[in-house]
């Protein structure tokens, strides 16, 4: 809108929050700034609704603790007075961690999107050995890992190795970069079914949780935290 | 963190997760063991329907207000996870807490419509409860319902320990001290606390009532089992609509409810007399909120749920003295802040076309009439005071105004409908898509105009003047939707007309549900073995079930449906001194079968016998 300020916002969304499907967060947060009465910008028209742009939806079941949204403001507001504002009217679960200016002419959350990290964290099983070191060697010693993508049209093999930022060990799980956004999207599912059928193990045997650590923008190597 | 009582694995597996964990905006946390009472508020549907009740939301605020009461919310489990609770033998629980109810004191449902019954067993299974009063112990939660259907409560007495008759507002508090105290005392045993509260008012205790029938199937009497038991249970209602709880800050659903916005209740009860109509008779006299109140219930509402809708509630919003005073101020106060605002129920005129015209958008929008009946014949039948006048020169004012789409809502099956009256239908309809060609020059036409008529059929309700009144097979429902079907394509302007009607499946079981006596209950819980619930998503309703329910128990369902009954048959809700009178009733069935209308509450007092609460419109005259 026309003279609006934008604002990027970050937040978490975890505990039992995280069963909110991408639609119930975007209402959640509508009313939220409603709550929270901050000077937000509206479309023009009989219903009117708020300028927000949401980054890249999260699964349901998995928590996030660096998600972002951006809204467009009718007038100037102290960045930490707005988070704080926010943070003042959440639930359980949510939290309000963060708000920046952005610069007049940036892109939109959504479109800025490129890459996501996760944390995979293996729940209790009966092997014995470490199952996030054998995925991170899994990861490191393949040439290639090659997949079939299936979208609703078409389905395509592709090969993971060179999709896959960054895979590491960290205290017993594993944290993982991957593409994520509209150019290419990679869902970490994607990649431990790779894992679990290279290997021959039992999904049901070896279960995991998924956390949505950070979302980044920039262009791999060169990426950093929107 | 509170822990959830469902694992992540099975929320994982169940569509819409998120309507079983609790956690919303306003839900209140109590500490479980400061208080002295638990309940389980209940609205037999899922979340999203149940979310969208307003009586849940009032009793939730009115009951947690008390420091010794922690009052949860409770919606039925959506079919897959009943699934996964009956296989892995969970027990329903309450979302603030996420614990069983079976260990709560309380256990009260809301019953807005018949088709909600076999969802009430489900609930008390699920609970962990025994299905039937009698079979529960001291132990166990008292099981209790009120709404609308409970004004002929005997198709589900059985499972109940208590019936509550009337507005909540009045005599909980009275039943929550009377409990606290037994318990408190040690003195209590269900028995004795049920016995107690048959005697406040408004309580109907099932268990201590006994039905006896004539050879015929009709009630030879209906007696209270003690001599200290009331013989009639009176309808509660509220006196002062500003000294009432109101949920100034509404629970927030986090899955997108059907009525996704606050709703202000500008008022009760109905002063237009329509003989159908349940609600026009049972909440009277109609009694209205004061603007001042009204006001600061909008303001604080929005403000507290970040809601960006809100709308007016009431039987019929035109009637309210102040409307153009609250209008004039919501108008302003939502353009601000941009909220929308939803007008159900206004009267077509030219007060009400303007006020639309500056809410919603003309071009999209359609305006709504609810004839009930296409003759005006049938009309004043039904006392229905909308005359053919008003809706030509509602409609003509409409299609200056810029609107081209008109909804029409109808019933079939009204009592003395002949086939004219079915025809009037489609007639009614093309002479009002001929008014807009006639009113609006060509080039000023956006399109051609669009009449949708809709009917369902009519079921006869207790307390109205129609109790007495037959219903009819289904295919005589669909023969007729057929006759006003086939009629609309002859019409003229038939390209503009559009007609839907419903299903009659479930009207016909609605309607013994509606009338029944004690003898249905055995037919529901039979339905509920075979697999019923969800009765009213047309995805689950089962006919050959419920066929099959009735054949296994015995009972013949048309026995309460498809004779007119006499009139001086004694009523399984007879016992329920509604404060609107048999006599009333039955002189305004006279009237309806001599198509004599009656003047409404606000021209003249029909003496219906609801002056005795000396409150509302009846202190006018
Ligand atoms: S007593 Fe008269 S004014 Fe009051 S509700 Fe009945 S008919 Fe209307």
């Amino acid at each position: 809108m026309e003279g609006s300020i934008k604002y990027r916002i970050k937040f978490k969304k975890t505990g039992c929050m995280k069963f909110l499907g991408h639609l119930d967060v975007l209402r959640y947060f509508q009313k939220a700034i409603k709550r929270a009465d901050v000077p937000v910008a509206y479309s023009e028209g009989f219903n009117p609704h708020q300028l927000l742009s949401f980054a890249a939806p999260l699964s349901v079941g998995v928590e996030g603790y660096g998600e972002y949204f951006d809204m467009e403001m009718m007038e100037r507001i102290d960045p930490y007075v707005l988070r704080d504002r926010l943070d003042a009217v959440m639930v359980d679960g949510m939290r309000v961690i963060d708000a920046r200016t952005l610069p007049e002419k940036s892109q939109n959350c959504m479109a800025s999107v490129t890459a996501a990290e996760y944390r995979i964290s293996f729940k209790d099983h009966d092997f014995d050995f470490d199952p996030a070191y054998s995925l991170v060697g899994f990861y490191q010693y393949l040439d290639e890992i090659v997949i079939t993508k299936k979208t609703k049209k078409s389905e395509r093999q592709i090969d993971l190795k060179p999709l896959v930022y960054d895979c590491i060990y960290d205290k017993g799980d594993v944290l993982i970069t991957l593409p994520c956004g509209s150019t290419e999207n990679i869902k970490p599912e994607l990649f431990m079914g790779a894992f679990y059928d290279y290997t021959g193990i039992d999904p049901a045997e070896l279960q995991y949780t998924l956390f949505r650590l950070e979302l980044f923008g920039g262009t791999y190597p060169d990426i950093s935290p929107l | 963190m509170r822990k959830l009582a469902l694992s992540d694995d099975i929320l994982m597996q169940v569509e819409k997760p998120a309507r079983y964990i609790g956690n919303e905006v306003n839900s209140i946390i109590k500490d479980a063991d400061s208080v002295a009472l638990r309940y389980a508020i209940c609205f037999p549907d899922v979340y999203e329907i149940g979310m969208s009740n307003l009586a849940i939301q009032i009793l939730y605020e009115q009951f947690n207000r008390r420091d010794d009461v922690w009052c949860e919310r409770v919606f039925s489990p959506w079919p897959d996870l009943h699934k996964v609770m009956k296989e892995k033998s969970i027990l329903l629980f309450g979302l603030e807490s996420q614990e069983a109810i079976r260990d709560f004191d309380f256990i009260g449902m809301t019953m807005q419509y018949e088709m909600c019954y076999t969802n009430i067993l489900q609930i008390i299974d699920l609970a962990g409860l025994p299905l039937l009063a009698a079979d529960r112990t001291d132990d166990m939660p008292i099981v209790m319902s009120g709404g609308p259907c409970s004004y002929n409560p005997e198709p589900i007495a059985d499972f109940f320990d208590i019936i509550y008759i009337g507005e909540g507002e009045t005599s909980y508090d009275a039943l929550f001290d009377l409990y606290i105290k037994m318990k408190k005392s040690g003195s209590y045993s269900r028995k004795e606390f049920l016995h107690k509260a048959s005697v406040i008012p408004g309580i109907y205790v099932p268990t201590l009532y006994e039905p006896e029938y004539n050879a015929d199937g009709t009630l030879t009497s209906f007696k209270p089992v003690y001599d200290d038991v009331p013989s009639t249970v009176e309808r509660q209602v509220v006196v002062d609509m500003d000294d009432t709880a109101y949920p100034m800050k509404p629970v927030v659903p986090h899955v997108q409810a059907i009525q996704d916005r606050v709703t202000l209740e500008i008022m009760r009860g109905c002063i237009r007399g329509c003989r159908f109509c349940q609600a026009g008779m049972i909440y009277r006299p109609k009694r209205e909120r004061s603007l001042e109140t009204l006001e600061n219930y909008a303001v604080e509402m929005l403000k507290n749920s970040g809601h960006e809708e809100i709308s007016l509630s009431s039987l019929s919003s035109s009637d309210y003295s102040h409307l153009p005073e609250l209008l004039d101020f919501l108008i302003e106060q939502c353009d601000r802040d941009k909220v929308n605002i939803s007008l159900p129920s206004l009267r077509i005129d030219n007060f009400s076309l303007d006020v639309m015209s500056k809410v919603q958008d003309v071009r999209k929008s359609s305006i709504t009439f609810a004839p009930e009946a296409g003759s005006q014949r049938m009309r004043d039948v039904i006392n229905k005071g909308l005359s053919h006048d008003d809706i030509i020169n509602g409609s003509r004012d409409a299609f200056l105004g810029g609107w081209n789409k008109v909804k029409l809502y109808f019933m079939l099956g009204l009592p003395t409908e002949t086939e004219e009256d079915m025809r009037a239908i489609p007639e009614l309809g093309d002479e009002i898509a001929m008014l807009y060609y006639d009113t609006i020059p060509k080039v000023q036409r956006q399109g051609r105009c669009q009449v949708t008529m809709s009917t369902s059929f009519f079921v006869p309700k207790p307390f109205t003047p129609f109790q007495w009144a037959r219903m009819y097979e289904k295919e005589e429902y669909l023969h007729r939707a057929k006759i006003v079907n086939d009629h609309m394509k002859e019409m003229l302007n038939k390209k503009s007309l559009r007609y839907q009607w419903h299903q009659a499946d479930v009207t016909v079981l609605e309607g013994i549900f509606a009338r029944g006596d004690r003898r249905i209950a055995q037919v529901i819980m039979r339905a509920y073995e075979l697999g019923c619930f969800f009765d009213a998503w047309g995805e689950y309703f089962d006919l050959a079930k419920w066929e099959q329910a009735f054949a296994d128990c015995g009972v013949d369902g048309d026995f309460y449906i498809m004779r007119e009954r006499p009139e001086d048959e004694l009523f399984p809700w007879d016992f329920i001194d509604c404060k609107v009178s048999k006599k009333f009733l039955l002189r305004e069935w006279h009237n309806a079968k001599a198509a004599k209308v009656t003047k409404n509450c606000k021209e003249g007092c029909a003496g219906c016998g609801a002056a005795v609460f000396k409150t509302g419109v009846c202190t006018t005259h």
